[in-house]
């Protein structure tokens, strides 16, 4: 393929960052789990221990997947690690893929490479070897650190390349979505609403205990069973079996289709605006309307699932001796957890597109008009804040319908809101951290993001990691405490809502002051 | 009161000093030719001027108002095409010009209908499918389609094809007839011919040249070409005069050189003199006198006569 090596490099020059830090943070977490639980479960008889709480029940399946050979450490490891693994792995492969061929594309980049004398198919093969050099990292370094903590060889070499391996399906999953979508954006919403499917199909079949394991590549990192006597070989063929499958239909829609364009042609659109929309929000409502449904549907259909899901998880739990009701409001304080960490991702993921239309030029032209630039961050602020809280409010009804549901009892149905909106402040504070860094620098709201993946972090691994209070502390969504497990934290709340408002006013000078990106 | 006036305008970015003390007026009523080499700070000039940058030093203002301060109030009576027209890519081209047009408030949907017609403009094709032309050709019909005071045009006409040219040189026109005042960017010289009652040259960050075009013109040279009997006297001797080369040729004596309007009658009165077979008078072009204007410090110098 000509000029296939030239274009590698150039994907890995530009975007060095992108290959080694994902590979590197999945590393941090397996490491840090597997020293962490390497000290918890030091003796056999409380490996046991764990192992038999599991026994009999999938309850906790529908979070952290299927667990298998729980009476050694490596695979305490493994269903432990389920819970971020499913989400984090998928999701990664997703944005790599996409980031790596749909995104280059967009820029018009492409237009001069495939100009010279450049395979067709050349850049798109590139970028998902790119993409791919993250998950062979992800393995290397897994294997290694896992090797190094005294894990059993073989075992730590399939983990780690069970980790590889599902990021790799998506990969080839995300390059499919890639090439058939008109633009990244298109592209980043399909694949996320894929792996949303993926993930609540696997939550189902886990929790309900179904035998289809091998429909859905999200039930193959479990089914692997890496560190089983005699571990199954078909996971591996699936997965290879999905990826070369998707990776050949991606290149066969890539030699189908214009450069540029998705595989629907682009539809004509009305020759003039509708006549309400005249004011900058209106306009910034109609730019993000798309991605915003796209959250509240997803985000509400997560909230139901776990909702529903909630009956069975804590009966895990009250085999270990709690009380019932304790029980299921520690599961529920769980999921409206990450309901908020959701809300608070959708804010940020708005405040990216709001930054990328002044990278892209749009806003100094629009502010070219009277519109004062306190007007324009006031009408992004609105749009990003109100639809988070939508979102938010969408959610914790959901959560309360599935508990409802789950539970056969209506009377469930008003438990999700409270203690959904008790995060209010929580998500109010990360968005406005997300819109302050926006002020001040366009390019670099993607920080934020760390703040959530470290949220997630705390929310389901903070007990595992044995992460001291400070470090807990650093995720707004821990200051709250666990409603409706804990009360509310009225002060803490009380600070976070001071606090953002705080930075929003210092935000808006900065926004003020600064030069706009060219435009 | 000027419709645009900038004094000693500075701004650096990093290590690169994009404007350099860069003086500009623009008087009400008049279209404004601004020209200048990639990069010389013409589109830099023009973020100034809508409030988009703050300038290390030096001041701005439009009708008086103060660029940064007072930015929306200037923005009410002004309305701008960018160099680089960055669209929403999910809409419309027409949803484009409505909202830009209402942004800027006093859209008038007749104008803006005709306009679309003039331009030969498809109002319904999404936005990522126009090629550059196209994109330009929102820009402009968003701007023209409003009433302003003051258009600001930032290379309105790069990638339109010569008919469209033509057709924004009539909008330009129409605008000029109504009295508003237009600053315009370009590099098409033919443009700023056609329509610019001053220009302003622009270079590393300053105007180098400003004036009516016939003040330019009357700064460049005009070349001389004569084949005469005998060699023309003293015409070495005369001031002004640069190039001179003289050739001796089956048919008589070539003589050519390049001389400034000072010297030009008493240097044509030489020639005239030698009694020429043959004698040409070039008046300067435009190319040539941007060029002379483009290129470096000294050479400028030496096309100006002392």
């Amino acid at each position: 393929m000509t000029g296939y090596w030239r274009l590698v490099a150039i994907s890995l020059r530009t975007a060095p960052a992108q290959v080694l830090g994902w590979a590197l943070a999945v590393c941090a977490l397996v490491t840090s789990s597997a020293s962490a639980i390497g000290d918890k479960y030091a003796e056999q008889a409380s490996r046991d221990a764990y192992a038999a709480t599991y026994v009999g029940t999938q309850s906790s399946a529908a979070l952290q997947g299927r667990g298998y050979n729980l009476e050694t450490l490596g695979g305490i490891l493994a269903n432990e690690l389920g819970y971020l693994t499913l989400i984090m792995l998928p999701l990664i492969g997703l944005h790599l893929a996409i980031r790596f061929t749909r995104s280059v594309e967009d820029t018009g980049r492409l237009d001069i490479l495939t100009a010279g004398s450049v395979h067709r198919l050349a850049p798109a093969a590139a970028g998902l070897t790119a993409a791919a050099l993250t998950a062979v990292l992800t393995f290397l370094l897994s294997a290694a650190a896992l090797v190094t903590l005294d894990y059993p060889v073989a075992g730590s070499l399939r983990y780690a390349g069970s980790l590889a391996a599902l990021m790799l399906a998506f990969t080839g999953i995300g390059a499919l979505v890639a090439q058939c979508c008109r633009d990244a954006r298109t592209s980043y919403v399909l694949a996320v609403a894929c792996w949303m499917v993926s993930y609540l199909a696997r939550a189902v079949v886990d929790a309900r205990g179904v035998d289809l394991t091998w429909v859905n590549p999200e039930s193959w990192l479990a089914e692997i069973r890496p560190f089983a006597a005699q571990p199954p070989l078909w996971p591996w063929l699936a997965v290879a079996a999905t990826a070369s499958v998707s990776f050949a239909a991606a290149a066969v829609v890539a030699t189908r289709r214009d450069q540029g364009a998705g595989l629907v042609p682009p539809h004509p659109g009305p020759a003039a605006a509708p006549s309400w929309m005249t004011k900058p929000l209106h306009v910034l409502v109609r730019l993000t309307l798309g991605v915003c449904l796209g959250w509240t549907v997803g985000g509400s259909l997560f909230a139901f699932s776990f909702g529903y899901l909630t009956k069975q998880i804590s009966v895990l739990s009250a085999i270990s001796g709690a009380t019932r009701s304790d029980n299921i409001d520690a599961t529920v304080s769980l999921f409206v957890q990450m309901n908020a960490l959701l809300a608070a991702a959708a804010a940020i993921q708005l405040t990216q597109w709001l930054a990328a239309e002044e990278t892209s030029g749009r806003v100094g032209y629009a502010l070219a008009s009277p519109v004062s630039r306190r007007r324009w961050w006031g009408a992004t602020a609105a749009l990003v804040t109100a639809w988070s809280l939508v979102l938010l409010i969408c959610m914790g009804v959901c959560t309360g319908l599935g508990l409802a549901a789950g539970f056969g009892d209506v009377g469930y149905l008003d438990d999700g809101v409270p203690a959904t909106l008790a995060y209010t402040p929580a998500v109010l504070l990360l968005a406005v951290i997300a819109l302050a860094l926006q002020s001040v620098n366009p390019r670099v709201v993607t920080v934020t993001w760390l703040a959530v993946g470290w949220g997630i972090v705390v929310c389901l691994r903070a007990d595992l990691l044995d992460l001291p209070e400070w470090a807990r502390r650093l995720s707004p969504v821990h200051w709250v405490g666990a409603v409706p497990r804990d009360a509310w934290d009225r002060p803490a709340a009380l600070v976070m809502t001071l606090l953002a408002l705080a930075l929003a006013a210092v935000a808006v000078l900065a926004f003020q002051r600064r030069d706009l990106r060219a435009g | 009161m000027h419709a645009i006036e900038a004094e000693a305008l500075c701004k650096r970015f990093g290590r690169t000093q994009a404007l350099d003390g860069l003086d500009l007026a623009v008087r009400q009523g008049e279209v404004h030719g601004f020209l200048g080499p990639n990069g010389a700070g013409k589109s830099t000039t023009i973020r100034a001027l809508l409030g988009q940058i703050t300038l290390d030093s030096g001041r701005a203002r439009i009708f008086g108002l103060d660029c940064r301060r007072q930015s929306v109030q200037a923005h009410r009576r002004l309305t701008y095409v960018p160099g680089d027209v960055a669209l929403w890519p999910g809409l419309s081209g027409g949803s484009c010009i409505d909202i830009l047009g209402r942004l800027q408030g006093g859209l008038d949907p007749k104008r803006r209908d005709a306009l679309v017609e003039r331009f030969e403009l498809d109002p319904t094709k999404r936005t990522r499918t126009y090629s550059k032309g196209n994109r330009q050709k929102v820009a402009l019909v968003a701007a023209l389609s409003v009433d302003a005071d003051l258009y600001l045009f930032d290379e309105p006409t790069s990638g339109l094809d010569p008919l469209m040219e033509d057709v924004f040189q009539q909008c330009v026109r129409e605008l000029k007839d109504a009295g508003r005042t237009v600053l315009l960017s370009s590099h098409i010289l033919s443009e700023v011919e056609a329509l610019c009652d001053r220009v302003s040259i622009v270079r590393r960050g300053a105007v180098v040249r400003e004036g009516t075009l016939a003040d330019l013109r009357s700064h460049t040279l005009t070349t001389v070409t004569a084949i005469t009997g005998t060699a023309i006297a003293r015409l070495a001797d005369l001031d002004g005069i640069v190039d001179l080369t003289v050739e001796q040729q089956p048919d008589g004596v070539h003589t050519r050189f390049r001389v400034g309007r000072a010297a030009l009658a008493s240097a044509v009165g030489q020639v005239a003199a030698a009694d020429p077979t043959a004698l040409t008078v070039e008046p300067p072009s435009l190319d040539e006198l941007f060029l002379t204007n483009y290129r470096t410090d000294t050479a400028v110098t030496e096309g100006t006569p002392a």
